[in-house]
Parts: structure tokens; C-alpha cells; sequence
């Protein structure tokens, strides 16, 4: 054979390799895509609660003027565009025209204020809004916020976070709506529409025919959506056990919580795709500031002196793959990710622990860490922890509670002294509900004035390399008053079927996103 | 009969009142509230978690609580759930046919299989077929059923393919889809029942097959099948009575740990996902009302003894 013919052949190949690639990259729609959920959902309204569930199902029917990027940064979403005065206290909100709520009526300006209001009243991260004066209507599309202070950009995280969002509902089911969890009507302009929800066993959403999306390119939560599924049914599923073998056995095409013990086995299976989850989830230790032992600096440094982080994150999780150790307080996946003080960070020094020990006139008090007992991740935390600072001459014990139990406990400024948990903080300024002297109850929560200073500037200014250096400033306190503690991160997963095509790597990201997800089967 | 009866059902009167009390005692003294689980227990506001504690009249004296609940729970009205929005009894209503065909479905597959294994093994004692009787019901009684429950799900859904997984499907899905979901569910319910009436019935039907009626009955010449079924079962059935209605007392206990590891949004579910998040209402409510069904359990159970054998009385 010439080497002509040779050629021409691998180039016919590839043609052959590119076209077929092609045509299974072309999006499909219609289908149902059947989502096995670790956890039910106890409301749909999602201005009430900042409880798991609801932006894994709502992010699909409701939507806010701002939304998460791929960045977790807030990039418009019924708002087209906006404009801030230059002491920063009146916000103006440019709206999209012609977005179509699902009973038919167009998005004005006075639903969102109805929502907002809305929001701010029931809403546990509403206090957002606390020093907002009033609102203007412009024009139908045009709002204006007022407020009382200087207010910086993180008002559009806060708008935007899918925590406890504010999303935007009609007028008349806002004001139908006045408590918090009961919703008048579930309606929003979202991509999919509310179809059914049974209590603790499914929800079931259908296209929205009449979704208008945003022209720009799809950006996770935000950016162009469109709805490839004909319906999207989350069951409900609380047992992992019985959600994997649900995944394996082909009843469920997404499954939220997979144990990352079953990484590498799904990774093997044929047909499947597990999924590895971020940003990464900051495990952390606090303490009771107010009482008791470890209101003493002291031994607050003690205990951060005798932590190795790498073991205990290494504790915390069964693959590797699914832990890393980062002296930050915003995730490495952050732009506010910061190596300031990474001397304090993983130390696992015993003698140094004892030096402060000696400071402190520790003389062998109890020290007990309080964890859940249903969290297998914070029950093996717990053990490494207490292991390392025994070890460091310490007589730490653990409680383990059910998980209402610990949350009563760990406001109890008698019953605390450490507790566990883990959350991701990817703009400083969301530090603040956590350090404000009142979480988890003014009587153990942390507090001072510097810090409290570094949140005021960080809430009044917009400009990144400023909040960014303030950003710096927080993980600089947060060390040396040992506010709190960073034992590593840890990512999630989730899994698939391999015919569920997400182009936009969602699932990678945050809480369940089906946007722009199509069926190949 | 029905003075009897009705005395049993005055009777209920204090065991209901004083099992309302205990639970509402212990539901509320145990640490922790609703409100967590209301607003997410992540960075709430202090202010908002205290708003929402005044809303549910959660800040008022546990004894001020208990006075204003009581009048209305001993009239059978709980309030409404602090997460469903909706009355109790409502809630309890829509979860009852659930546990009900699941614990029902896996009374019926007890019965089919365990009684005539436990007079099969008991009239065939010490043969191959009674041994093995024995080593099922040993293995039945010792498997736990949550256990029991990821192997069928590993063997039929995962391997096989044969069945669902998990999930929960009323009859408006049609027969089928119910049905099918059931299967599982119910074999690993009632394994651990089959058992327990496997060994009961053997060794109530070998104490009355050792009776000198039954050797008199076979000394008579009457057939083998007369006198196991109609003299030694029929005998032996008081005390197999009062297994059956233990067992579908612990059915409904089962149906806690089947329903969360299947999914099946029942009574058992309700309870464990009220437990978490402290909905006080649908606690209380859901136990008194199993409360109820346990004692009404009983309340026929000893009535069959009578109609079963009616030399004994209703004193």
C-alpha cells in the first residue's frame, strides 16, 4: 500500500473517529432523568431554610437576581445588569425583559421587591438586607435598593448564594406567603416547573416550555440554562447502601452522597461515573470562647500546636483522593485562597502543645469534643484529634450526640468545649455569620473588635485586591486568637450513569445542577 | 363478649393518658428542637432561630406546654406538624397504608409459610426436614433485618435485576409497580418472623401431639390428617395466637429500620425522620396512635382465644 493511500486512509479514519464523536456530543432532549437524594426535602420554600436539600431540586425552578458561577462568584441572573452609587448605599437592578414566570405572567420589579422583602424577613441569611432603608420601583424593570450604609459588593453573593437564596416568586404568591415554609404556590422562572412533590418520597419537575434563557454562555448556576429533560424526578433515598446499589442496578441515573469509600469500585464498574465534588468542604474545629476551659488562648493554642492535619484529614476519609491539607480558610478552589500563617498550620508538635499547656497552668481538666453520632466523618475526626492532643498531655474525651442533640449542646455554654463541623467559605465575608459573637449562641460564640473591623471593611468594599488582602488579614486573626481550627479539606462525590452527559462538568460542582444535562441512551 | 369488651376498651382510657404523658415528657426533655431543622443549623441568625422558637411556643415552661396539649391529644387532635404544614392525623392517615400493606404483606407470607413448617417439622420431629426447619429459623432469628435487606437488594436488584431497589409506589402507579417494590421489603420483614413462628408452632404442636387425647384420637383410628389438623392445631392454636400477634406488633416495630433502608415513606419513616429533625407533634401523635393499634392488637388476640376455644372465658 503507497503511502498516499495510507494517508488518506487515517485521514477518512479520523474523519470517521471525529464525526461519530460528533454526533454523540449533539444534545439530546427529551427523557427523564431519575435522581436518587440523600435527604428529604422538608419545605420547597427556599427562602426559609438554609437546609441541604433545597437547592439540589429548587435551583431548577427558582432563580435570583444574582446565581453562583462556576467560580462561585456572582454573576447576574434575572438581573440583566446593575449599576452602585459611589458611597455604595443605592444599588440599582436592571431586570431581564420578558422572563416568563410559570403561570404565564412576566417578571417585574415589583415581584422582586416582594420577594425580598420576603426574604428578609423569614429568611436566615435575609440579615443581609438588615440595613436596607427601602426600595424604589423605577419603572417595571428597573429597581433601586437603598440602604443605610456603605454596602460592598458581597451584597451579590448574598443575593446570589444558593444557601438560602432569594429567589424571586410573583407578587401575589410572596405576599399569600407570609410564613416562612408554606408556600402560597411553587412558581418561579426557572428552566424546569413544579409537578408534585410527595412528602419524604419524591419531587417531580417538568420542562418549562416557556424558559427564557440568558444569551451568555452556561455558567453552573448561572449564564445561558437550557432544559434538555423532559422531567427530572428526585426520589428520595436516605440510606447510601441502598442509593449505590440503586445507581448499579440502573433505577437511578444521579445519586448524591456516594460514600467515598465506593470511588474506586464505581470508577471499575462499567457504565458508571463517579464524580468527585468541590469546592472543598473545610473541616473545622470550634470552641467555646465564652466559658469554661478553652476560653484560655492557651490551651486554644495548645490544641493547635498538637494538630496534624494531614493524619486527621487522612482519618477523616478512606480514599486519598478525597483529602487535602490547606493552611487557608477559603478553599483551595477560592480566589481568596491564602498560605498567611501556614506556620500554625498542621504543627503536630506535642512538646510545643505543652509549653502552653504549662502557660495555661493546665492541671489534667477534662476536654471534651462533641461530635454527631450519625457522621462517620466526624466520629473519625474525632478520634484522631483526641488521640493527638492525649498525646500532647491533654485529657480530651468525645460526646457523640444525635444531630439535634449537638446543635442544643453546642450553644450550651456548659456543656461545650469543642465541637466539630464543616462547611466552604469561599468569600471571606461568610466567615462573619460563624464569627460574630452570636453563633452558636452569644454565650460560647467568638468575638472581638479587630475581627469585627475586618468584616465591616470587607461588607463595604467592592475592589478584589483590597477584600482580598482583608481576606488575608481574617486567616491572620483567625490564627493567632485560634478563632478556630482547620483540620484539611475534604471533597464530596456523586455518581452517574455514563449515558448522562453533563458538557459543563456540573456535577463536579456544588449542589446538584441539571442545567444543560442531557440523556445519551 | 362485649362487656368484655367494652371493659377493655375503658381500660385503654388511663394506658393511652399515661403514655401520651411519658412521651410528651421524654419527647421534650431530651436536648434539642425543631428549629434547627427549620432553618438549617449552618450560621442562622440568633435573632431569627429565637423568633421562630417564640413562633412555636417552644419558649414557654415544658408544664405550660403539656397543660395546653393535653385536652386536645386525649381527644385524638396532635396540632400539625411543625414541617409537613398539615394536621397530624392527616400526616398519619397518608402514611398508614404503606405500613400497613407492608407489615399486612409480610403477615401474610408469615402465616403461608411459617405455620405450615412449624406442623410439618413438629408432626416430622428429628427428620431431615425438621432439622432443617430448625437451622432456617435459628439463621432467621439471628440475621438482622437491615442486613437481610442489603443482601436481597445485592442479589435481586444489583446481580439479578429481578426487582427495584428501593422506592415506594402507591396503587395510582398500578399493581405492579407497587407490588414489586414490596417484594423485598417484605421478605426481609418477615424472615425474622417466619422464624419465631416456625419454632413456636413446632413446640406448641409438639406439646399438645404428646397429649393422651391425640394418642387416644390415633389409638381410635382417625385419620393422621384429622388429628393434627383438627384435635392438635386447632389445640396448640392459643399459643400460636398470641405469637401471631406479637409478631404483627413487631412488624409495625420492624417497618422503622425496613421503610429507612428501602425508602418506603411509612409510618416507620415518619418516626425516624421526626425523631431527627424533633417534629414534637408527629412524635407524639404517631406513637399514641401506635400505642393504640398495639393495644387493640391485643384486645383481639384475646378474643380469638375464646372463639378458638370456647371452654375458656372472657374472665
Amino acid at each position: 500500500m503507497s503511502s498516499k493511500k495510507v494517508l488518506v486512509g487515517m485521514i477518512l479514519g479520523l474523519l470517521l473517529v471525529f464525526g461519530a464523536w460528533a454526533v454523540a456530543q449533539e444534545p439530546k432532549t427529551g427523557g427523564t432523568l431519575n435522581v436518587g437524594l440523600h435527604i428529604p426535602f422538608p419545605t420547597l420554600d427556599w427562602q426559609s431554610t438554609v437546609g441541604h436539600p433545597l437547592p439540589h431540586g429548587m435551583v431548577h425552578v427558582q432563580e435570583g437576581l444574582f446565581a453562583f458561577s462556576k467560580n462561585f462568584d456572582a454573576v447576574p441572573e434575572l438581573a440583566e445588569s446593575f449599576e452602585v452609587n459611589e458611597d455604595g448605599t443605592v444599588w440599582t437592578f436592571k431586570l431581564r425583559e420578558g422572563v416568563l414566570f410559570h403561570n404565564g405572567d412576566e417578571l417585574k420589579a415589583e415581584d422582586v421587591v416582594a420577594s425580598l422583602e420576603r426574604w428578609a424577613r423569614i429568611g436566615p441569611k435575609g440579615a443581609a438586607l438588615k440595613d436596607l432603608d427601602r426600595f424604589e420601583i423605577v419603572d417595571d424593570y428597573t429597581l433601586e435598593m437603598h440602604f443605610n450604609v456603605t454596602v460592598g459588593r458581597f451584597l451579590l453573593l448574598a443575593l446570589g448564594s444558593d444557601e438560602n437564596k432569594a429567589v424571586i416568586m410573583p407578587k401575589e404568591v410572596a405576599e399569600a406567603s407570609p410564613d416562612a415554609g408554606v408556600l402560597s404556590e411553587v412558581v418561579g422562572t426557572g428552566p424546569y416547573e413544579f409537578v408534585e412533590h410527595r412528602e419524604d418520597q419524591f419531587l417531580r419537575l417538568k420542562r418549562f416550555e416557556d424558559y427564557v434563557s440568558r444569551d451568555d454562555a452556561p455558567n453552573y448556576q448561572g449564564g445561558g440554562k437550557t432544559a434538555y429533560l423532559d422531567e427530572i424526578i428526585f426520589w428520595i433515598v436516605p440510606e447510601q447502601s441502598t442509593r449505590v446499589a440503586g445507581l448499579e442496578s440502573g433505577e437511578y441515573d444521579v445519586i448524591t452522597e456516594v460514600p467515598d469509600s465506593d470511588f474506586r469500585r464505581l470508577q471499575d464498574a462499567a457504565g458508571l461515573d463517579p464524580v468527585k465534588n468541590g469546592p472543598g468542604l473545610l473541616l473545622y474545629m470550634m470552641f467555646n470562647h465564652q466559658e469554661g476551659i478553652t476560653s484560655d488562648i492557651n490551651i486554644r493554642k495548645a490544641i493547635q500546636a498538637a494538630i496534624d492535619t494531614d493524619e486527621i484529614s487522612a482519618a477523616a476519609v478512606s480514599d486519598p483522593e478525597f483529602t487535602v491539607s490547606n493552611p487557608s480558610f477559603f478553599p483551595p478552589e477560592s480566589v481568596y485562597n491564602t498560605d498567611v500563617r501556614s506556620e500554625l498550620y498542621n504543627q503536630g508538635d506535642p512538646e510545643k502543645a505543652k509549653e502552653y499547656l504549662a502557660a495555661a497552668g493546665y492541671d489534667g481538666e477534662e476536654i471534651s469534643i462533641q461530635v454527631i453520632a450519625t457522621n462517620p466523618i466526624q466520629n473519625r475526626l474525632g478520634v484522631a484529634i483526641v488521640d493527638q492532643m492525649q498525646e500532647a498531655g491533654m485529657n480530651a474525651v468525645i460526646n457523640s450526640y444525635d444531630l439535634a442533640t449537638w446543635v442544643a449542646k453546642r450553644r450550651d455554654p456548659t456543656a461545650l468545649n469543642i465541637y466539630t463541623s464543616g462547611g466552604y467559605w469561599i468569600d471571606p465575608s461568610l466567615w462573619h455569620a460563624e464569627f460574630n459573637g452570636r453563633f452558636p449562641s452569644p454565650e460560647v460564640g467568638f468575638y472581638s473588635d479587630e475581627t469585627e473591623e475586618v468584616f465591616t471593611k470587607l461588607a463595604e468594599e467592592s475592589e478584589f485586591e483590597k477584600r482580598f488582602v482583608l481576606g488575608q488579614e481574617l486567616q491572620q486573626q483567625f490564627y493567632d486568637q485560634v478563632a478556630t481550627i482547620n483540620l484539611g479539606y475534604i471533597y464530596r462525590l456523586v455518581a452517574n450513569q455514563d449515558y448522562v452527559v453533563d458538557p459543563e462538568g456540573n456535577l463536579a460542582l456544588g449542589n446538584l445542577t441539571l442545567h444543560n444535562v442531557w440523556l445519551d441512551k | 363478649m362485649w362487656a368484655y369488651i367494652l371493659r377493655r376498651i375503658l381500660a385503654f382510657i388511663p394506658t393511652v393518658f399515661i403514655a401520651v404523658t411519658l412521651i410528651f415528657i421524654f419527647t421534650r426533655l431530651v436536648p434539642g428542637n425543631p428549629v434547627w431543622a427549620l432553618l438549617g443549623h449552618q450560621a442562622v441568625d440568633v435573632d431569627r432561630i429565637d423568633e421562630v422558637t417564640r413562633e412555636l411556643g417552644l419558649d414557654r415552661p415544658v408544664l405550660v406546654q403539656y397543660v395546653q396539649w393535653l385536652p386536645k391529644a386525649l381527644t385524638g387532635d396532635f396540632g400539625s406538624s411543625i414541617f409537613y404544614n398539615r394536621p397530624v392525623v392527616q400526616v398519619i392517615i397518608d402514611r398508614f397504608p404503606v405500613t400497613l400493606g407492608l407489615a399486612g404483606l409480610a403477615m401474610l407470607v408469615t402465616l403461608a409459610i411459617g405455620l405450615p413448617l412449624g406442623v410439618l417439622a413438629a408432626v416430622r420431629q428429628n427428620s431431615i426436614f425438621d432439622n432443617f426447619s430448625m437451622i432456617f429459623a435459628t439463621l432467621g432469628v439471628s440475621l438482622p433485618s437491615f442486613w437481610l435487606g442489603f443482601l436481597l437488594i445485592i442479589l435481586f436488584s444489583v446481580t439479578l435485576h429481578w426487582f427495584p431497589s428501593s422506592g415506594y409506589r402507591d396503587l395510582s402507579f398500578g399493581f405492579s409497580a407497587w407490588f414489586s417494590r414490596m417484594i423485598l421489603p417484605v421478605l426481609a420483614l418477615s424472615a425474622a418472623q417466619i422464624a419465631l413462628l416456625v419454632r413456636m408452632t413446632r413446640s406448641s404442636m409438639l406439646e399438645v401431639l404428646g397429649q393422651a387425647y391425640i394418642v387416644t384420637a390415633q389409638a381410635k383410628g382417625l385419620k393422621n390428617r384429622k388429628v393434627i389438623y383438627k384435635h392438635a392445631l386447632r389445640n396448640a392454636f392459643v399459643s400460636i395466637i398470641t405469637i401471631i400477634g406479637l409478631i404483627f406488633a413487631l412488624s409495625l416495630g420492624g417497618s422503622v429500620i425496613i421503610e429507612n433502608v428501602f425508602a418506603i415513606p411509612g409510618l416507620g419513616q415518619l418516626i425516624t425522620t421526626a425523631a431527627i429533625r424533633r417534629d414534637y407533634p408527629i412524635i407524639e401523635g404517631t406513637m399514641v396512635y401506635l400505642t393504640v393499634i398495639s393495644l387493640v392488637i391485643n384486645l383481639l388476640v384475646d378474643i380469638s382465644y375464646t372463639i378458638i376455644n370456647p371452654r375458656l372465658g372472657y374472665d
